[in-house]
Parts: C-alpha cells; structure tokens; sequence
C-alpha cells in the first residue's frame, strides 16, 4: 500500500471513531451539565443499542431504518427506566450519583451477560463497496458511520439551539434553581436530557456494531473514552465534546497506525494530565465562577 | 502603623469591574463598616481581601506583608480570618466539633502530631469552649448544628472564624437574614468579643442600624468604587453617599 | 464530650471478635474458610485505604490500579531474590509516590474531575501491565511469585498465611482508627464537610486531601502486593476497574464515616462472589443492586444504623436534660 492509501485511511479510521465518541461524550456532558451525574453506565447504553441491533438487524433481518429506530427506542426506554427508577434520587448529588451510576453499569453488562452470552457476534455490513475520490477510495462502511453520527450530532445541535425545550435545557444546564423560578420544569428537562443523551450512545453503539464486534463487554471502553473527552473538552461544554473527540479519534488512529494501540492511550492520558495542569477548565469549557 | 492596607485593588470578571481602585486602611483595635447599595462590589472586595479571590491588580498588605493572591489558608494562620454570608458550619458535626475544627490551624500539633495521644484534643476542646462561653452557645456543645436554630448557626459561624484567634476578623453580612432580636445578640456578642479579645474587625453589612451602632469608621462602596469613608455620623450626612442609597433604595436607619 | 465514652463493653465486644477471627483456622470446616477470610483480610485493608481517601472527601476509582502496582513491585523484586516481607513495604512506597504525585495535579480540581482522572489511571496501570510483556508477562502475567517468609518461616500454606494477613489488617485497622482520631483525620472530616470552611479556618484542604489519597492508595499498593504473595500470582486481570468498584461497594455498603463501615462491607460483601461463583453475572448484578439499594435507603452504610439509633438516644438523653433544666 501506498503511504498516501494509509494515511487517508487513518483518517478516515480517526473520523469515524472520532466522531462515535463525539457522540458518546455529548451524551455524557449533557448529562452532566444538566442532572450534575457522572454517569459511568453510559458505555452501558451503547452496549445495549449495538446489542439490540445485533439482535434486530443481524440475527431477524429487520430493515436497516426499522432495527436502527427499535434498537435506539428500546435503549431510549430503558435510560427512561433508569432515571425514573434510579439517576433522578441523586441528582445534585455528585459522589452518590456517580456511585450508584456504577452499581447501574454493573447491572446492565451483566444481564446483558446472562441474557446473550459472553460470546462476541458480528453484525454484517449495512453497505458494502467503496466510494472514489480521484484514485482515493473511501469504504461506504466507515462513511456511513461518520455521516450517521454528523446528521446526529447537527440534528441535535438544531435541537438545543433552536426549540423551546433546547432552550430549556441550556437554562437548566446554567442554573436549575433560577430556571425553575422562571417557570421552566426542571422535573421533565431531566428525564428529556437523560434519555436524549442515552438515545445519542445507543446510536453509537448501532453505528459501530456493523465496524466491531458486539459483547457485553464493549461498553467500559467508550465510557472511559468519554471521560477523557470531556475533561480535556470541558465538562459540559458540547463543542468541546466535538472537538476532544475528533481530536482522541484522530490520536488513537495515528498512534494505532503508526506506533502503537496501548501507546496511544498512554499519550491520551498524558494529554488529559497537560490539560488538567494547563487549563483545568477544559479547551473549550467556561471558567466557572471563583465567588 | 495601620493593620490592614488595601491599595488600588481592582478585580474585574471577565469585561466587569467589580471593584476599582479601591484604598483604605484598618488600624488596630478598629471596627470597620463596609457599606454600599446591592452590586457596589461589597462581597468581590471582601473575598479578594480575605484570599478567595485573586486580585487583577492592586495589594493588600496585612501586619506589613503582602498577602495579595495568597491562598486563604495562609492568610489566616497569619491572622485574618472570615466568615460567609451564608450560615457557613460543619452541619453534621456537634457544635463543639464545629468550633474544634476552627482551632485547629493555630494548635501547635500540626499535622502529624496528636497521632498516639489524646491531648491535642483536650486542648483543643478548653479553647472551644471558652469560645462557645463567649457566644453564648455552651448549652448547645453537644448537639449536631443543624439542630440549631438559624440565628444560632450564624453566631457558630462567627465562632467557627474567632475559634483560629485572628488578630482581625472579617464578617460578611453578619446579620443578614436575622429577626430584629438575633441581629441584636449577635451585635451585643460581637460587642462582647472585641472588649474581651480585642480583635480587630471588618464587617459587610447592610443593616444600617448595626453599623452605626458597632463601627467606629465606615467605607462607603458604590459601582466598585470607594465614594466616601469617615466615622458613621460623616457618613450619615454624607451627601454624595445620600444620593448614591436613595439612587436605589432606601436607607435602613 | 465529643470523645466516645471510654465504656469497657466496645473493648470486651472488640477483644471477642479478634479472638473469633485469629481463632478460625482451629476451628473452620475446611480449608476453604481460612481461604475466604485471608481474602476478608486483603479486602479490608484495601477498602480502609478507600474510606481515608473518603474521608477527606473525595472518591478513587482508580483503586484497584494502585493494588496492582503494588502487586507488580513486589512480585517483580521478590522474584529477583529480594525478600518479600521488604518488598510488601516498597510496593505500598510506590504506589503512596505516585498517588502524591498525581493528587498534586488533579486534586486541586473538582471532585468530579479528580474521579475521572484516576479511573483512567487505573486504566493506563493495566494496559502497560499488558504492553510491558517483556517485563510484566503480559497477559499471562507472573506466575511463582515467591512466597513471604518471616525469619526464615515460609508463609506457603492457607493455615499459615492467615495470621500474617490477619495481622497486617488489623494493624491497617488499627492506624487508621489513630488517624481519624488525629488533628490530620479531624482536618480530614471537616474538609470533606465544608471544604471551603476549612480552608478559611486555615487549613490547607489541598494538602490534606493529597495526603489522604496518598496514604489511601499507599494502603492500597500494599494489600496488592500481599494478595499477590497468597497467590503467588498477579496478572493485569488481578485488579480491573470491576475490581476497584467491589471495593467501592463494599465501603458504602458497610458505611463511610468510621472503621467500622469497612469491617460491615468486607464481612457482608466478601463471602458473596464466592457463594455465587457458579454464576459470575448474577454476582456482579446484585453487587450492582446492592450498591443502588445501599445508597437510596441507607446511603450512609450499615453501619450508620448503629451510630442513628447511638445519637437518638444521646438527643433524648439532652433534651431531658434541657427540660429538666428549664423546669423551675
């Protein structure tokens, strides 16, 4: 292979992990900015969406639209589940929140465990083929990934930036105590942001079942992923979450390509302590108030 | 020699000056009155002073050194200490715990001390009380204090900051929130402490009628801008500080 | 008034329960018992390193990254013919030097970060543990781990490892108990509870919580390295991120405030993976369940249930002295 091959092809492997986990770290931050959760089930939610496509798409042979709509509805439902039953006690709480987040992620791998099996399943391709750009080819299967995830990631944008219930959202995520004076209710904001923000990981989890493999183990990875996402974005800030995405996607498909996959990792760590050292904050984050 | 000395301090966040070019000085054995309407920058100007804040510019010089940016930790084992607007305690310690915690910083055990003997905490209990004795609270030692009334917390507030023995205290807003009956206690406790301690003090206050009746100087603060200061009779007819209260509001007097 | 009141019946309770647990190996059905409790012994030790760290406020998940390197150190100097009883020590020096270092950097940050940051340490202690196979075996990790020997007395079977291990968690228990009762551990407590309070009381919040992670995880270095020598075993599966959230469990379950919360979540949660070894899923969900349970109704540990119905009575006993006092 030429070096002009491979490197298109790292980028194009960088973009699209990028940009899954640009979509694992928004929900994420959203969840954070707004319930003040640390929520380290998060992963587990794109288990269960890539699952259920696995299970939808791979195994019954559903349509593609119709496997990608029940997988994330059913995820969706369950975040539902979850929050009714368990997140919305702790809002507010920090610590006992990300604690009983954990005591979540460990109840859903491992039903996912006892319900499917520890055996990893393949999903097959949902397009095959390659598109070419002046004797650069691209594989449709990465594309699709990468495209899927921007028309979440815009739609969501949309979302947030131009309806009522966005507006609500951000007004939480600045001051839930003023917002409910206004009149907003922060009682149904919470539920919305945590299904939302569940709803855009089983997505990723459906967009990276037909690229991996699927398990009940997959979850921890892009969890952690998200993390250092969002403490080298800025915890809460939804730019940062793209642009510490893309930037982690990229490191990793380099660092795989060109040194190694464990090195990478290691350089992301060192990235997160520079950032917590230079710019605590985040890249993009606000300064919060020192008073 | 003046004990406290703010010099051109100035603190802005982001675009926003809270405070400008601020100057004054505290003498020893002085009872300070920081007043001025809501948003003159009272609180930024308290809390640059005390370490909570950094300045953007300007000194504050406290028994002659530079304590300006100096993290609040060691600006009070040197001698300053503060209290919170909010009723700022330990809620789920005793009250006696609560005053405890606040010696801690000025007993010699530091931090590795006291590991194998029971005696720092002896020590540290017989400062606590005399403490709490001046506060009237010794009846309440053992209750956890968020079993205290609200006037009673703020008091172990006050307490909590004298419990570190600082040469000059700073309240915030003291008697913000008090009936007119606590805000008296609390000032006859006060009254109380700089005869029997001789601390020297600085208070934020809003209570007109408590300045005037604690403090033997007042500043006056508006837009982050020091506009008067004098004893609180000048004050009182001070006809630039007038305008700048009936500007916005009323006086309390 | 606030020291516990020195009453003979919690020493006589204490003497009995260290008696039982120093006495099992006589009188334990099997071998599997004493295997379970030198386990009980290593749990306790490192959640006790946890609660310090709680203490003080903050929260690791990223604990069972310094049991392994722990765990590493020793076996790895132990195998080049060091003694092991020195390397226990070393393994709990390395993994206190980089805790400090590492709190340095990220505990000055909000809770939430400080959690994040040291969860991916953990992560990072286990990838090099695998990536390093030159030195750390990889995935098969080290195998024949020598075995402690105290005096030239080799520590190789059940029997004789337990009190070893039995020792070295009671004297945990016993340090950390001086320590919450210490000015540090005072410092801890009000840290924790209004940090920003402390600071203005003149304490420097940041330090103590830096200690307070640094004796933790140093705790926590040596707990995995004994585990390691009763083993003789340790691989980069000995201590996953799962690993750390049991012990995590195991210090809300049991309470967070004083010793006796770990002790509670160590006897109660020890015993389980092994009752439920058959089905490993099911073990980690109710670990899971517990967890949740744990901390909407009782979310201050078993624990606590002792010390509520404790301070009831101390509340009555006051308020009939109050009243008796106003009554002319």
């Amino acid at each position: 292979m030429s070096m002009e091959i491979i490197l298109v092809q790292t980028i194009v492997n960088g973009l699209m992990v990028g940009m899954i986990y640009v979509l694992m770290a928004i929900g994420f931050t959203m969840v954070f900015g707004i319930m003040r959760i640390v929520n380290f089930a998060h992963g587990e939610f794109y288990m269960a969406g890539a699952f259920l496509f696995a299970i939808l798409y791979g195994s019954n042979n559903l349509p593609f639209f119709i496997s990608v709509l029940l997988a994330v509805g059913a995820t969706a439902l369950l975040g539902l589940l979850m929050e009714r039953i368990v997140f919305r006690k702790f809002r507010g709480n920090e610590l006992n929140g990300m604690i009983a987040s954990v005591g979540v992620a460990l109840i859903l791998q491992n039903s996912a465990l006892l319900l499917w099996g520890s055996s990893a399943r393949t999903v097959p391709p949902v397009i095959s083929g390659v598109l070419s750009v002046g004797g650069i080819v691209f594989p449709w299967s990465r594309l699709v990934v990468i495209i899927g995830a921007i028309v979440a990631v815009v739609s969501l944008n949309l979302l947030i930036g131009h309806t009522r219930i966005g507006r609500a959202m951000r007004a939480v995520a600045q001051d839930a105590e003023i917002a409910q004076v206004q009149g907003i209710r922060v009682d149904v904001i919470f539920p919305v942001a945590f299904v939302l923000g569940v709803s855009l990981a089983a997505f990723a989890g459906v967009l990276m079942a037909p690229v991996l493999s699927v398990s009940p183990f997959i979850g921890l990875a892009p969890t952690l992923k998200a993390f250092v996402i969002v403490v080298i974005g800025g915890l809460g800030s939804v730019p940062g979450a793209v642009a510490g995405g893309l930037l982690i996607g990229l490191i990793e498909s380099f660092a795989g390509t060109f040194v190694s996959a464990s090195l990478s990792e290691i350089l992301q760590f060192l990235v997160v302590i520079a950032v917590v050292l230079l710019r605590p904050q985040g890249l993009l984050g606000r300064k919060e108030r020192e008073a | 020699m003046s004990m406290l000395e703010v010099e051109s301090l100035k603190r802005s966040f982001g675009g926003l000056v809270a405070v400008r070019n601020v100057s004054f000085a505290v003498n020893e054995g002085d009872f300070l009155g920081l007043i001025g309407p809501n948003g003159a920058g009272k609180t930024t100007l308290f809390n640059v002073i005390s370490g909570v804040l950094r300045p953007s510019a300007g000194t504050v010089r406290f028994l002659d050194r530079d304590i300006s940016g100096q993290p609040a930790n060691r600006t009070v084992r040197q001698g300053l200490s503060r209290t919170f607007q909010a009723a700022t305690i330990y809620p789920e310690a005793t009250v006696i715990e609560n005053v405890a915690r606040g010696t801690l910083a000025s007993g010699l055990t530091g931090l590795c001390g006291g590991f194998f003997s029971n005696g720092w905490r002896l020590a540290v209990e017989e400062k606590a009380l005399h403490v709490l004795d001046l506060f009237g609270l010794t009846r309440r030692a053992g209750l956890k204090a968020r079993e205290l009334s609200y006037g009673e917390q703020r008091r172990l507030g006050v307490a909590i900051a004298l419990a570190s023995e600082p040469r000059l205290l700073m309240l915030d807003e003291p008697v913000a929130g008090l009936n007119p009956e606590e805000a008296a206690e609390l000032a006859s406790v006060l009254r109380r402490v700089k005869a029997e301690r001789g601390v020297t003090m600085i208070m934020v206050e809003h209570h007109m009628r408590t300045v005037m009746g604690l403090c033997n100087r007042v500043v006056v603060l508006d837009h982050g801008t020091l506009i008067a200061q004098g004893t609180p009779a000048e004050i009182v007819s001070n006809p630039i500080v007038i305008e700048a209260y009936l500007g916005k509001e009323t006086v309390h007097a | 008034m606030i020291s516990v009141a020195t009453k003979p019946m919690p020493y006589v309770g204490i003497a009995a329960a260290v008696g039982v647990a120093a006495l099992l190996p006589w009188f334990a059905p099997n071998q599997f018992y004493v295997h379970l409790a030198t386990i009980g012994c290593i749990n306790l030790m490192l959640v006790l390193g946890l609660a310090i760290i709680a203490r003080a406020g903050q929260l690791s998940m990223g604990h069972g990254g310094f049991a392994l390197v722990g765990g590493y150190v020793s076996a790895l100097l132990s195998m080049k013919g060091w003694p092991p009883l020195l390397t226990l020590f070393i393994a709990g020096l390395v993994a206190a030097v980089i805790a400090a270092g590492l709190g340095w950097i990220i505990l000055r940050l909000r809770g939430v970060y400080f959690v994040l940051v040291a969860f991916a340490f953990s992560q990072i202690a286990v990838l090099l543990a695998l990536d390093m196979s030159s030195v750390t075996g990889g995935a098969n990790g080290l195998v024949g781990v020598p075995p402690i020997s105290i005096f030239g007395y080799v520590l190789r079977a059940k029997p004789q490892f337990y009190p070893f291990a039995l020792v070295c968690a009671l004297t945990t228990l016993l340090l950390t108990w001086l320590l919450y009762r210490s000015p540090l551990g005072t410092m801890m407590a009000a840290t924790a509870e209004n940090q920003r309070l402390t600071e203005s009381s003149g304490i420097d919040t940041h330090r103590v919580q830096v200690i307070a992670f640094t004796i933790g995880s140093g705790i926590a270095g040596f707990a995995g390295a004994l585990s390691t020598h009763y083993l003789r075993f340790i691989s980069p599966d000995s201590y996953t991120f799962w690993e750390s959230v049991s012990y995590l469990t195991m210090l809300v379950v049991g309470g967070r405030d004083g010793v006796l919360g770990p002790v509670v979540g160590v006897l109660v949660l020890t015993p389980l993976p092994e009752l439920l070894r058959s089905t490993e899923g099911l073990q980690h969900i109710i670990y899971g369940a517990v967890l949740v349970l744990c901390l909407m109704f009782v979310p201050n540990g078993l624990a606590s249930l002792v010390q509520t119905w404790r301070s009831r009575q101390r509340v009555a006993r006051t308020s009939a002295a109050l009243v008796a006092e106003e009554v002319p």
